[in-house]
């Protein structure tokens, strides 16, 4: 798993590889909180990631929710894998995060 | 690491400790699904002993994935599978497929222990048993051989194509009801190692699941816990399933977890099914689920009677805790006897009032760890089932007073002692068919492991109907073995104490399963290590019973606090009747024996001064301390009754492991330190000492026995 954190003007793009869990949840929450201080536009890539678990998925919803209500524009790049998208279906969870 | 095993994957490195949760979780799932089978063994048309097993497998495949054991859960895939088929009348619960299900546990048991150190288990037997099962079932091999976590997989990809529901109606033909169901993790419940998402995965695969997230709880990204688990779930499941079948989902969290499952009575069957997607469906489902919380105090509300009070805590801490208990019983003590010197009222009030919340601690803590019998004895279902098996004979267990409890120690040391004796009694104490039948008896024949509670012991006893022991027999070798000379006069409880001694056997033949008279002296060392006490009773051709007495409690004790010259004792308060004077006149009037008159009854007594050696001169009137024992009533005369005490039992360590009369060693109040006696193990040497001393002259003069361990009853006078 990785989370790289690029900032380009006011553009952050936060690249997630791997499963994204518990184990770098706190990792995600500062690169979060740093593009949001950052910039006017957060985009995720989720294309490389292979898995969330519910602290991933948090910190996300979070953090789209934040954006909305300090006006910055928040999007996810590219699709969900499928693996992903299932089990958040499977969770109630699908639609919640909103793609671009 | 592929996408699908990523996605299986529970959080980051499952941490040992909730593998440990898990691992004791299990255990009990295996010890129930063993107990179980041999139920079903006897009863095999029973619908109810068949869900519980299948839910037994069906847990300990789907959670065994979850926290990696994904070779458990694909060894478990096929198993879960036949006893689907069980349920839903397709397949017979034959013997056969019953002892390879046995044998199948034995091996998922190896599974769970092997990375802590367990016997690992036999993957050729595992593959064997597969097979066997499968040819049972009607079943393809499956993809659990492919690849560890191949079945797991292949459960959850059916699951989310909804094909392959355990509970499916139209196969099983249960009817479908709608459940409503509310899961909010607690706060640690995702540092524990638990994935929420894939546990609400598994609940989809019991019939048709609606659900809605709650995401209310989320607070700001700046305030968020990235570790903490915010979202809970509201859903309503349309399954045929019961209630105990749904809650077993969430087995392995559920102590951490807010779960709430109601049927839902004002909806539909099947609604939730055809509406999966349907928002307004999940919402009327929260707004019901709403009502029925508790309001908003607090997350951890809890609907489960029968386990919401209860909770699991290693046996390490609980140690610990009595422990403590017993050094604050020690420092209070002191503080009692500094209060009662100082002649502060104030202090001695505050000292009185430690001592009651000791009191009642101490209590507390006890009760904590006393543990009913049920699960030692049940354990034996399997040893029977297994034995009979192998001897060829048709042995029934009963189990009585399995409710009944005592401490975690003893429970945890009875195991062997319990073993030895009903292997004995299955090999050498029932006959084969054939003979019982020739005797009248029913071929079937019977062991009966009772419990139960007499004061401050517990009787544990192990019953057969078998041909009993032959008493001539046992003397005749105990002769030949030289443990009695061949004159011996000896009672019939004596004779069959024999059996006991080390190297004793009167099997004709050593058997695998005993004869090697290697065993029941373990049983007796065993219990007398647990200061108990073991008798025989035998009728030939009805049966023999081996009763043991064992002690409530290992760790503090009430005693009585006692003195001879210059030394302090103890005497548990457990064993202790009363306490009478013994004057000079009283010495006088039985010419010197050690026998005094109580109400009537003739009871002989041990001078703890003599047995000691105490030189001091005695005072004018001494106290006999009377104690029950398991032979009858006897005295212990000391100088003084100090007091009682509640006395935490110290270990005198290995050194004077043989020094049996005491039991430990406790801190008195002012400091010194006194012995624990014990006062089943002092009559008998003492007796013992008697009966070396007068060389054999009859035992009645003495008012006591013939050999160690024996004693007879006081005699009542006339």
């Amino acid at each position: 798993m990785s989370i790289e954190l690029n900032q380009t003007g006011d553009l952050s793009l936060i690249l997630l590889e791997g499963v994204v869990d518990i184990g770098c949840a706190e990792e995600l929450k500062i690169a979060l909180l740093q593009a949001m201080e950052a910039g006017r536009e957060i985009r995720i890539s989720t294309e490389q990631a292979s898995g969330f678990d519910v602290c991933a998925y948090q910190l996300l919803w979070a953090a789209q929710r934040d954006a909305k209500r300090l006006g910055v524009r928040f999007e996810f790049k590219g699709e969900l894998p499928a693996g992903i998208e299932a089990l958040l279906a499977s969770s109630g969870l699908a639609g919640f995060l909103t793609t671009e | 690491m592929s996408e699908a095993t990523a996605m299986m994957q529970p959080v980051s490195g499952t941490p040992e400790q909730f593998k440990q949760s898990f691992r004791d979780e299990a255990r009990e799932i295996l010890t129930d699904l063993e107990s179980s089978l041999l139920a079903l063994n006897e009863n095999p048309g029973d619908a109810n002993l068949v869900s519980r097993i299948f839910r037994g497998l069906h847990t300990i495949k789907g959670s065994g994935s979850m926290f990696g054991f994904e070779r458990m859960a694909a060894f478990t895939h096929d198993l879960e599978t036949a006893y689907d088929r069980v349920r839903n009348g397709v397949l017979i619960a034959s013997p056969e497929l019953i002892n390879l299900t046995l044998s199948a546990v034995d091996q998922i048991t190896a599974m769970l222990e092997e990375e802590v150190g367990g016997v690992p288990c036999d993957q050729s037997a595992c593959a064997g048993i597969l097979d066997k099962v499968r040819r049972l079932a009607g079943l393809q091999e499956s993809r659990a051989e492919s690849g560890a976590r191949a079945a797991y997989n292949e459960h959850n990809e059916r699951n989310e194509r909804n094909e392959h529901r355990p509970e499916d109606p139209a196969v099983s033909g249960k009817s479908v009801q709608n459940w409503l169901i509310r899961f909010a993790p607690g706060p640690d419940l995702l540092r524990c190692g638990a994935n929420p998402l894939l546990l609400l995965r598994e609940l989809g695969s019991l019939g048709g699941l609606s659900i809605r997230a709650s995401m209310e709880a989320i607070p700001p990204l700046a305030e968020l816990d990235p570790e903490r688990c915010y979202v809970a779930w509201d859903m309503v499941l349309a399954t045929s399933a019961d209630r105990d079948t749904i809650r077993d989902v969430f087995i392995f969290v559920e102590d951490a977890c807010e779960l709430s499952i109601e049927p839902d009575n004002a909806g539909k069957a099947g609604d939730a099914a055809a509406d999966r997607t349907e928002r307004t469906q999940a919402e009327r489902i929260a707004s019901g689920l709403a009502e029925k919380r508790t309001p908003s105090t607090g997350r951890r509300t809890y609907d489960k009677p029968d386990s919401s009070t209860s909770l699991r805590i290693p046996a390490i801490k609980l140690d610990h805790f009595v422990n403590l208990v017993g050094e604050l019983v020690t420092v209070q003590a002191r503080l009692s006897e500094l209060a009662g010197r100082s002649g502060d009222a104030e202090v001695t009030a505050v000292s009185e009032e430690i001592e009651r919340l000791a009191s009642a601690l101490r209590e507390s803590s006890m009760d904590i760890r006393m543990m009913p019998i049920r699960g030692t004895f049940e354990k034996f279902r399997r040893l029977v089932h297994d034995l009979a098996r192998e001897l060829n004979k048709d042995v029934e267990l009963s189990i009585e007073g399995a409710e009944t409890e005592l401490d975690k120690t003893v429970i945890e040391q009875l195991g062997d002692p319990l073993m030895h004796l009903i292997r004995n009694s299955m090999d050498h104490g029932i006959e084969p068919a054939a003979d019982r039948l020739a005797q009248g008896k029913p071929a079937t024949a019977s062991i009966r492991l009772s419990a139960r509670h007499s004061g401050a012991s517990v009787l544990i006893s192990v019953r057969d109907d078998g041909g009993g022991i032959d008493a001539e027999a046992v003397r005749r070798r105990a002769i030949e073995k030289h443990l009695v000379a061949a004159d011996a006069q000896l009672s019939e409880a004596e004779i069959f104490a024999l059996i006991f001694q080390a190297g004793f056997s009167t099997a004709k033949q050593v058997t695998d399963v005993s004869g090697r008279g290697v065993g029941m002296d373990v049983v007796r060392q065993r219990v007398d290590s647990l200061r108990g006490s073991i008798e025989v009773t035998s009728k030939p051709g009805l049966g023999t019973t081996v009763m043991m007495r064992l002690p409530l409690t290992m760790a503090i004790i009430d005693g009585l606090v006692v003195d001879v010259g210059d030394s302090c004792f103890v005497l548990p308060m457990g064993s202790t009747l009363e306490c009478i004077e013994l004057t000079r006149d009283d010495v006088a009037r039985a010419n010197g024996k050690h026998l005094v008159n109580v109400r009537g009854e003739i009871v002989p007594y041990v001078r703890l001064r003599e047995h000691f050696n105490v030189r001091s001169q005695p005072p004018e009137i001494e106290q006999i301390m009377l104690v029950e024992t398991a032979e009858g009533r006897f005295g212990i005369v000391v100088d003084h009754v100090l007091g009682n005490c509640q006395t935490v039992i110290k270990s005198l360590g290995r050194f004077y492991h043989q020094v049996q009369i005491v039991s430990g060693a406790t801190i008195l109040g002012n400091g010194a330190v006194a012995l624990i006696l014990d006062p089943e193990r002092l009559i008998q040497e003492a007796v013992g000492n008697e009966g070396r001393r007068l060389n054999g002259r009859e035992a009645a003069m003495t008012g006591g026995r013939t050999r160690d361990g024996t004693c007879l009853p006081p005699h009542r006078a006339t």
